[in-house]
């Protein structure tokens, strides 16, 4: 489009009858429209190219104002600078504005409007020309919607926007965003395809034989302008489209594997190649971009499901060994009654005397009972603290009670076995300790236990001190002893030292273990101190906790001599 | 948390006996429990046997179940002074007798005493919420189950007259 230049000259050729002529002939053919208005803003004249555009036919334009035919909200600008033609005070504008066809559409032009003057510079006639700029605007809003990214923010919204934006830009019927499935290669799957103003769902083909292989399968592009049937004759899917022109480029991640491809297809040849093909890779890095989001997020989301997975599978064989084990507790504790019931009452005479022999042999039938029931319930205990479900009830005790419980039942036992007993409490201790009473009672007693059952001779000691502000609970026996190279292991699972801690002392070696597990779960710690031949203190660390307070005594009671 | 012996608040795992149980062990006088009609239900034979010998040598008139419904008959028939059930049992559980021991008016005020091998403190606590008077486990104790029971029958003032009369402290 060229603007005419200079004015003056082309008034004195309009005032020319035969310039005139010649002019209309220029006009009668110009793909653009072309329109002459009054003064008044009145259209005199038109060429068919201005009718088409606008939907009207000359006569029926005839009197009509050009401000009339714009879009209501181009009509004051319009008034404006027509205005300023007519008053001299500028010789042209150029504008972009909207007309309303007769049908209804909105069509988006380009206008160049200029004065006509006669020879004494008076206004004779406006002239516009009318550029038809709808098809570049779609295809510019298109990919400002790209490079604004306001697509739908991700997943299957993003793919149909992107096709419709892509038909849309590129004025075809169809586009396709696809993935491909498998590693070959050799297939693929629409994640959405815009098929004359519709969205398709569920739209997957094999790429042998169409003109999408060379795409996907040699990472290139592909042009066929025209006669895409002709050229994939196999392709039914072309026949059925009607297709005649295609245009296609693969989709890429971030280094550079194709991930699917982009295509678009019209029913008549396609022209402007590099146009299209520039808007097709701006919409396809962006596709590209986005298919690597989805992919990873698949595959974020089948790890994910993979650990719910095995989460839930561990739980579940967590929750079946609960089971088990506690199924396994009733139902041996059920004969186990029996067993103890009545060789308690027989070793007690309850079902008439026996004999010394017969005292001692259904005794030693109480007392494995008794052994096999300490064994269920540490098996118990153990599973339950390794799967984490012993809770800790923390309250505050008064020590003086707890000591008091430890002491009686330290005197009990040492009596059994004529052994001499200490209990040692250190008067800066707090009055009051924040703990789970039956789980510490669990453990000292243990340790008292133990104390006395591998001490033969001498004393069992029970001292309780304050050392950095922890609570440290020590049970010390003349005993056996430990080996060094035990220590170790002493606390493991079914483990008893030979020699010293050996199975003739009874005991499966699960005390200890459940001892130490115990002592962890309550925020502290155990270790031993031994000599073998010369005793053992089993030492427990236990943090104060916060209620408590410490109570201000500057003697401090001796403690136990090892 | 208590998996072991029915009344003991904690007992060191492994082989030392209770020290309680051996303080307390001494036999009850052989009338404490006389004329008193007790109701045991249970479906194992060697528990129903053991307590069944423990309730009858201090003098109980023991009266014997297998199962939750033919303990119900039996205790809407002799209206026992005290019932010992057993929980898992076919037939009728001991969830099941409780409740109709409950909602039957001549026998609502009996206490139905759990005697479970169901031993950890999460049953213990469905019993007691349940509405079991007290919560034993098995194995009992066979020096100390008479006196267990007794003991959480404290509120009864036939129990503490006898216990009075018979010269025994729990």
């Amino acid at each position: 489009m060229t603007i005419p230049h200079p004015l003056t000259e082309l008034s004195r050729t309009l005032h020319h009858p035969q310039g005139l002529a010649h002019l209309s002939a220029l006009f009668f053919h110009s793909p653009h429209g072309v329109s002459l208005q009054t003064a008044d803003g009145r259209v005199v004249r038109t060429n068919p190219a201005f009718e088409r555009m606008v939907g009207y036919l000359e006569p029926e334009l005839t009197g009509l104002t050009v401000e009339q035919l714009l879009h209501p909200d181009d009509r004051a600008e319009q008034r404006r600078f027509f205005d300023e033609l007519t008053d001299d005070k500028r010789d042209m504008f150029t504008v972009t504005r909207r007309f309303l066809r007769l049908n209804g559409q909105m069509l988006w032009v380009n206008s160049t409007c200029a004065a006509l003057r006669d020879v004494e510079g008076r206004f004779q006639y406006a002239i516009s020309f009318d550029e038809d700029i709808t098809e570049r605007r779609k295809g510019e809003e298109a990919l400002q919607a790209i490079a604004e990214a306001t697509f739908s923010a991700s997943g299957t919204d993003f793919f149909r926007d992107l096709v419709r934006l892509l038909a849309t830009a590129l004025n075809v019927p169809y586009a396709l965003v696809t993935e491909c499935t498998n590693p070959l290669k050799d297939h693929v799957r629409a994640l959405a395809f815009w098929r004359e103003e519709k969205h398709i769902d569920g739209y997957e083909y094999d790429l042998a034989g169409t003109p999408c292989q060379r795409v996907v399968q040699q990472n290139t592009l592909s042009y066929h302008p025209r006669d895409v049937q002709r050229l994939f004759p196999k392709d039914q899917d072309l026949v059925g489209l009607q297709a005649q022109s295609y245009l296609g480029i693969p989709i890429y991640d971030s280094v550079g594997n194709v991930l699917g491809h982009l295509f678009v297809m019209d029913r008549k040849a396609m022209e402007n190649e590099p146009r299209g093909l520039s808007i097709l890779k701006i919409f396809a890095a962006r596709a590209g971009a986005e298919l690597e989001r989805k992919q990873h997020d698949a595959e974020r989301e089948r790890l994910i499901e993979q650990l719910r997975l095995a989460k839930d599978r561990a739980q579940e064989s967590s929750r079946l060994k609960s089971e088990f084990l506690a199924t396994m507790s009733h139902e041996l504790r059920t004969p186990l009654n029996a067993v103890i019931g009545f060789a308690g009452i027989l070793r007690d005479g309850m079902a008439g005397e026996i004999d010394a022999v017969a005292h001692e042999l259904v005794g030693s039938i109480f007392d494995s009972s008794q052994h096999l029931l300490g064994l269920i319930t540490d098996i118990l205990d153990l599973s339950k603290i390794e799967a984490g479900r012993m809770e800790l009830l923390a309250l505050d005790v008064p020590l003086a009670d707890l000591v008091g419980q430890w002491r009686a039942q330290l005197e009990v036992l040492a009596q059994t076995k004529g052994l001499a007993t200490k209990v040692t409490l250190d008067p800066k201790l707090p009055p009051l300790i924040r703990t789970d009473r039956d789980r510490l009672t669990q453990v000292i007693a243990n340790l008292i236990a133990n104390a006395v059952k591998f001490t033969e001779h001498g004393s069992v000691t029970l001292a309780l001190k304050l050392a950095a502000g922890d609570l440290v609970i020590a049970v010390t026996d003349t005993g056996v002893g430990i080996a060094p190279h035990a220590f170790d292991y002493i606390f493991d699972e079914f483990r008893q030292v030979n020699g010293s801690y050996n199975r003739s002392k009874g005991g499966a070696g699960l005390g200890l273990a459940i001892v130490r597990k115990l002592c962890r779960l309550m925020g502290g710690s155990i270790r031993v101190e031994s000599e073998q031949g010369k005793g053992s203190t089993f030492i427990v660390t236990l943090p104060l906790g916060q209620s408590t307070n410490v109570a201000d005594s500057s003697s401090s009671q001796e403690e136990a001599a090892r | 948390m208590n998996e072991g012996n029915n009344r003991t608040p904690a007992h060191p795992s492994t082989t030392a006996s209770a020290p309680r149980a051996s303080a307390l062990s001494g036999k009850l006088p052989r009338t404490l429990l006389a004329e008193w009609d007790i109701l045991v239900v249970d479906d194992d034979s060697g528990s129903l046997r053991v307590a069944q010998f423990l309730l009858s040598y201090c003098g109980a008139r023991v009266h014997t179940s297998i199962n939750g419904l033919e303990g119900l008959k039996t205790a809407q028939k002799v209206h026992p002074k005290i019932i010992i059930s057993d929980i898992s049992m076919p037939v009728m559980d001991g969830w099941n007798l409780l409740r109709k021991v409950k909602l039957d008016p001549a026998l609502s005020s009996t206490p139905v005493i759990a005697l479970s091998a169901h031993a950890l403190s999460s049953d213990r606590q469905r019993g007691l919420e349940a509405g079991f008077h007290t919560y034993l486990t098995k194995p009992l104790n066979p020096m100390t189950f008479v006196r267990d029971m007794l003991g959480s029958l404290l509120n009864l003032p036939d129990v503490r007259e006898r216990l009075a009369k018979e010269g025994v402290s729990l």
